[in-house]
């Protein structure tokens, strides 16, 4: 005999049932702290990019200069959430109108000065971040923190 | 032994750095004769600050009931000329982002870490600065330390 639908539907019912008290059962799974971690570094490097976008487009002479340094943003953004979004569109298409409305510097020099402390406050950030890391974020964060603090000394 | 598994895991680490940076220190005094009189200032900072890490690290094993390995009485290190002093002192801030890296990742002690970051930020900026020396363009790495 084939069951009948409704005999089908109590059953998933309560197969149903049974696996939301089981999994009610135990308290609220602990938060994972890497979590808001690797939000707030993908968010500040998020916002270099922009930076560095702000200036690329007002002084389109320093690509050479920049775009290397630029590219290695990407690449930290890649380790942060994987290679799917690498490409993200997000991060230039809010340029123009992103809440970073910094005044944009109409010099190379007072660009690069900009972008040299943004580097190095964004290095201070990551760096902060290691203590509540896990082990293999805390080592991504200091590489990132590392791999800021250089992009200060060929920048200056 | 007595240690637990943990103090053995960041004993090792320690151990691997500390040797990696007795090789350092000799092979910048190596390379810091082969340079001018406008780039040897750089080697000797970089010469003291590997020392001064090694130090620390030779005190952290000893904290932690390990007796710190000792220099070997050399290294296999060969520099002809400038350019071959520069990508040496490249390769050694490399080696060494590398086994500071793998130090912040290998434990959960917050003083460690900190000392392993600052050890990973100083090799990549060192790195930084003699590929620009070198002519290497880029004269960075998107992750350092990551071999």
């Amino acid at each position: 005999m084939r069951p009948t639908r409704r005999e089908l539907l109590g059953a998933g019912g309560l197969l149903l049932l049974t696996a939301c008290t089981e999994r009610a059962a135990p308290a609220p799974a602990p938060i994972d702290p890497d979590v808001a971690l690797r939000e707030a570094a993908v968010a500040r490097e998020r916002s270099l990019l922009q930076a560095y976008d702000a200036v690329l487009l007002v002084l389109p002479a320093l690509g050479e200069r920049l775009l290397p340094v630029r590219a290695e943003h990407v690449a930290h953004l890649t380790a942060l959430t994987g290679p799917a979004p690498a490409d993200t569109p997000s991060a230039s298409a809010s340029a123009g109108s992103g809440p970073a409305a910094v005044p944009l510097p109409q010099t190379a020099a007072a660009a690069l000065a900009s972008l040299v402390q943004a580097e190095r406050a964004t290095a201070t950030a990551h760096a902060g971040d290691v203590p509540a890391a896990s082990r293999p974020l805390a080592a991504l964060l200091a590489a990132l923190s590392a791999s800021e603090a250089s992009h200060a000394v060929v920048l200056v | 032994m007595s240690g637990a598994s943990e103090l053995s895991g960041e004993g090792s680490l320690l151990t691997v750095l500390l040797e990696a940076a007795h090789a350092t220190v000799y092979g910048y005094g190596v390379l810091g004769a082969r340079l001018d009189d406008a780039t040897r200032p750089a080697a000797l900072l970089a010469f003291d600050s590997h020392r001064a890490r090694r130090d620390q690290l030779a005190a952290r094993l000893r904290e932690r009931g390990v007796s710190p390995a000792t220099a070997e009485p050399a290294y296999d290190v060969a520099v002809a000329d400038e350019t071959a002093a520069y990508a040496l002192a490249v390769q050694l801030e490399e080696g060494m982002s590398q086994r500071w890296r793998d130090l912040v990742g290998g434990t959960d002690d917050p003083a460690l870490r900190a000392l392993a970051v600052a050890g990973l930020t100083e090799t990549a900026v060192r790195a930084t600065q003699w590929r620009l020396l070198a002519g290497t363009r880029p004269a960075t790495v998107a992750l350092p330390g990551s071999g």
